[in-house]
């Protein structure tokens, strides 16, 4: 039925048959210094170059694919990679701790493809902190860069769901309808209900989402000695928040920001009244409260033993 | 208080791993390849890599998921260097194994079926006997002989001549690549059709399904939709001539809509001079045989393509941004991940607002 | 550690890349502070530039495209070669390119022609990379830096840039947040980043 076609004489028969394609493929070589190909690496680079020089700015960037799935981490864990080379001590957290799963999986990664990078759960020992939901209770230094996993970067999404309006009234600072919103919200709620994920004002310039930090962490980010990248891998986005920054949390006069209240709480641990807690149901439906920031509360418990065995 | 950070972090994950490489009767990849033919097919496409074997292999690792499947493709192919670009092809130089038109009852080269289950009766075959009896009752297979391929006229090219087709400006920039740069919007039509190429099959039937119910303007009917295997040629790095390299195992379509003015919210305009009244195209590529996959996309390149189109199918950001199975399935799935510290600030809310609102509450009884 | 230090050693792309974008980040983040250079490309034909060429070849490939401006001189030609050569960037005019490399001080209308980005997508501003003389011994302008990345405000003769060429930068700076950011790198491999965001006062 078909055969009084006309014939294309240039391409010969050998090029149906099947390749082998695993016989092309090869064996896998060996993975890249930190997983990244370097043609990966720069683009990060060049992006996190521009994003610290426009604070707040969302610069978008080719994510690439990462043995994590993306929205577990792979936005910071490219950047990290991007960053990290011999001599570095990497910590990683999820929900203030080194030993949660997320973390201990990419703080796994890490070791397997950068040789020469400690990793470490101590904060102060520390050179790159890459974290999920939380930054360290205590403050970081200027020798140290914190990298924030971002899920969702847009901070206007709230009023738009599109990219091409927000991208635009990001443009023009034209922050109206965040206002409006905020204003409806304390009508309706009585206060502005954003828990995590708090939106700031980066150098009196950019909405920024801060990541689903809590509003504790939110000061954090405000003239930190410390530089902060944050990495939105699935949304492909970077963006930073040089030291000595100002980061203002928005608010209106009659009703201020406020962080978590953990008032007449305390660490059931290390007794800490000062820490962002996490709480626990325990048997019987009682609650019991203990420091989100492991690390710091290992610390304060063992510190505390030493001066208790010397006394 | 007994309460002590959970530190157990790394041994429950080696554990779970030690679970999974512990399930015994498993599929293998050679099984896989005889077996699942459609299934490597689907994941090879949203993957974003040709690579029968590679996928058969990830689907038995994957224990037939096809998204972790497609996951395991991708970050391999991550790390595989870039060593060049073929040369276009076009879908003309297809060798066609199937081909069908619904817009004619016959069409220069005809119609051919091909392999196709469009018309076997969806009945489990319990013990058999239906495959038995089909194969027994086959006609014998005409042979295609001679040197080279038959080139199938497109039947596109028919109405373009006829001036009924809208015509699409040939971009001759280099195309866009989403694995580079992040999308932008608007987005250039390359880079539409790479990011629906990869796009999960499931999304993209619902999407385009709802094009058809009538959600926007399209109304679609194919022109043709031919499978077979495209050659795929790069130009030779001393010679520069072009070399064929292979082909690949592909489905085509290009997808005729009809607009009536107005319908839908579209407003058709014409150019100077001409007739207003055009058929709009669209078009659908998938690798294999996931023709369920390439008429869909050809529906939603359809429905971005009539101007002024409203619904689901023709919003070009929100497809594209929620098309990929693996941004998708990893941000739903990442909800497994611990969330108390975010919780914990969501209850500090809740508890404010409840405590406002009793105090209130209290004061207005009070008052009374 | 002197970049001069090591004049011999090759530029090792995986690792000297991975060193040198390292100062290049704490120095964008810390405007006005002068760091050094871990890493020199010893291939560089550029009089004084090897340290220059490590950040070029730790930023540039195929992906972008780079500009030079006739002021750098001696070799300058030569430069443009080798930086197609090593990095696969490709040469452009000054008001296309990603990134400018020049010797300070500036000629008049070179930053002014500079891409500065969209109000939309302001990364698409430029970046110049500015051979300048030596920091310890040039003659520069006294000035003051304030901004994001400095506490209070930060003092530094900054050498390489001319009162004019101030006045120019500000003025390619002066609709927010569209702009280019500045690298300038001693032949010792000393270096000071200025990003659109810093301002800067004579003193």
């Amino acid at each position: 039925m078909v055969i009084d076609q006309q014939r294309d004489p240039q391409i010969p028969r050998s090029a149906f048959r099947a390749p082998r394609l695993s016989a092309l493929a090869g064996a896998p070589e060996a993975y890249n210094y930190a997983f990244l190909d370097e043609v990966s690496k720069r683009e990060i680079r060049r992006a996190l170059l521009k994003a610290v020089a426009i604070p707040g700015y969302q610069v978008p960037f080719g994510a690439r694919e990462m043995p994590i799935a993306r929205g577990w981490g792979s936005g910071g864990l490219q950047v990290t990679l991007a960053t990290l080379g011999p001599g570095d001590t990497l910590k990683v957290i999820d929900q203030g701790t080194d030993a949660g799963v997320n973390a201990v999986n990419i703080r796994r990664l890490v070791e397997r493809t950068a040789p020469g990078v400690a990793t470490t759960y101590s904060t102060a020992e520390a050179t790159i902190i890459q974290s999920r939901h939380r930054f360290p209770e205590e403050s970081l230094r200027a020798d140290q860069i914190m990298v924030l996993q971002v899920p969702l970067p847009e901070p206007l999404r709230m009023v738009e769901p599109r990219e091409s309006v927000t991208r635009q009234l990001h443009a023009e600072a034209d922050y109206t309808r965040v206002w409006v919103h905020l204003y409806e919200d304390v009508i309706t709620n009585g206060e502005i209900s954003r828990a995590s994920g708090y939106p700031v004002m980066v150098n009196g310039r950019y909405i920024m989402s801060p990541s689903p930090i809590p509003r504790w962490d939110i000061d954090k980010l405000h003239q930190s000695a410390s530089l902060t990248l944050l990495g939105a891998g699935r949304e492909k986005r970077i963006y930073a928040v040089p030291p000595h920054t100002n980061v203002v949390p928005l608010d209106f006069e009659d009703y201020p920001f406020r962080v978590e209240d953990f008032s007449g709480k305390r660490c059931a641990r290390c007794g800490a009244t000062d820490t962002y807690l996490d709480e626990i149901i325990v048997n019987g439906g009682g609650r019991l409260y203990a420091c989100s920031d492991t690390a710091h509360c290992d610390e304060r418990v063992s510190a505390e033993r030493e001066t208790r065995n010397a006394e | 208080m007994g309460y002590t950070a959970v530190k157990g972090g790394l041994d429950a994950i080696l554990a779970a791993e030690a679970l999974i490489s512990a399930g015994d009767g498993r599929l293998n990849a050679a099984q896989v390849g005889r077996g699942a033919r459609l299934l490597i097919d689907q994941v090879m496409g949203e993957g974003g890599l040709y690579a029968p074997e590679l996928a058969a292999l990830a689907i038995a690792q994957a224990e037939g998921d096809p998204i972790e499947a497609a996951f395991l493709l991708r970050a391999y192919r991550s790390t595989l260097p870039r060593i060049g670009y073929t040369l276009p092809s076009d879908g003309r130089r297809m060798r066609v194994l199937r081909r069908i038109s619904s817009t004619f009852k016959d069409i220069p080269g005809g119609q051919v079926l091909g392999r196709t289950r469009d018309y076997t009766q969806r009945l489990l075959d319990v013990d058999g006997r239906f495959a038995a009896k089909a194969r027994a009752a086959a006609p014998p297979a005409t042979a295609i002989g001679g040197e080279g391929w038959p080139v199938f006229p497109s039947v596109v090219d028919a109405l373009r001549e006829e001036g009924l087709v809208r015509q699409t400006t040939d971009d001759p920039t280099e195309p866009a690549d989403i694995t580079r740069d992040a999308l932008r919007f608007p987005a250039p039509r390359s880079a539409r059709l790479q990011a629906l190429a990869r796009g999960e099959t499931g999304f993209m039937v619902a999407i385009g399904y709802s094009a058809q119910r009538g959600l926007g303007a399209a109304h679609p009917t194919i022109a043709e939709l031919r499978s077979g295997e495209l050659p795929l040629q790069i130009r030779h790095p001393l010679t520069h001539d072009p070399v064929v390299l292979g082909a690949v195992s592909l489905v085509e379509v290009e997808m005729i809509n009809h607009t009536a003015g107005g319908v839908g919210g579209a407003t058709i305009v014409g150019g100077e001079g001409e007739s207003s009244e055009r058929f709009d195209l669209g078009y659908g590529l998938a690798f294999g045989r996931n023709e369920r996959k390439a008429i869909a996309m050809s529906i939603i390149d359809a429905s971005m393509n009539i101007p002024s189109n409203s619904g689901p199918a023709a919003d070009e950001e929100f497809v594209l941004s929620h098309c990929d199975a693996l941004e998708s399935s990893g941000f739903v799935e990442h909800l497994k991940l611990p969330h108390y510290v975010t919780f914990q600030s969501a209850l500090d809310r809740v508890r404010f607002r409840r405590l406002a609102q009793l105090s209130a509450e209290r004061g207005t009884r009070n008052a009374e | 550690m002197s970049a001069t230090a090591a004049p011999s050693k090759p530029f090792e792309p995986v690792a000297d890349s991975q060193a040198t974008f390292r100062v290049v980040l704490d120095a964008m983040a810390r405007p006005g502070s002068v760091r050094t250079l871990p890493a020199t490309d010893p291939r560089c034909p550029l009089p004084g530039g090897r340290a220059l060429a490590a950040v070029a070849l730790t930023l540039l490939d195929h992906e972008v495209t780079f500009a030079i401006v006739p002021s750098l001189g001696e070799g300058a030609e030569e430069f443009a070669r080798y930086l197609a050569a090593t990095t696969g960037g490709r040469l452009v005019g000054i008001d296309e390119a990603d990134y400018v490399f020049a010797r300070g001080p500036l000629a008049h209308g070179v930053l002014a022609s500079m891409k500065r980005g969209s109000l939309a997508f302001p990364d698409e501003g430029a970046t110049l990379l500015l051979l300048v003389e030596d920091f310890e011994t040039g003659d520069g302008v006294a000035a003051s830096l304030t901004g994001p990345g400095i506490p209070d405000d930060r003092t530094l003769t900054l050498v390489g840039l001319s009162a004019e060429n101030l006045a120019e930068r500000r003025a390619a700076n002066a609709e927010v947040p569209r702009g280019v950011d500045l690298l300038l790198v001693d032949p010792t491999g000393r270096m000071v980043c200025l990003p659109r965001t810093t301002q800067i006062a004579a003193r």
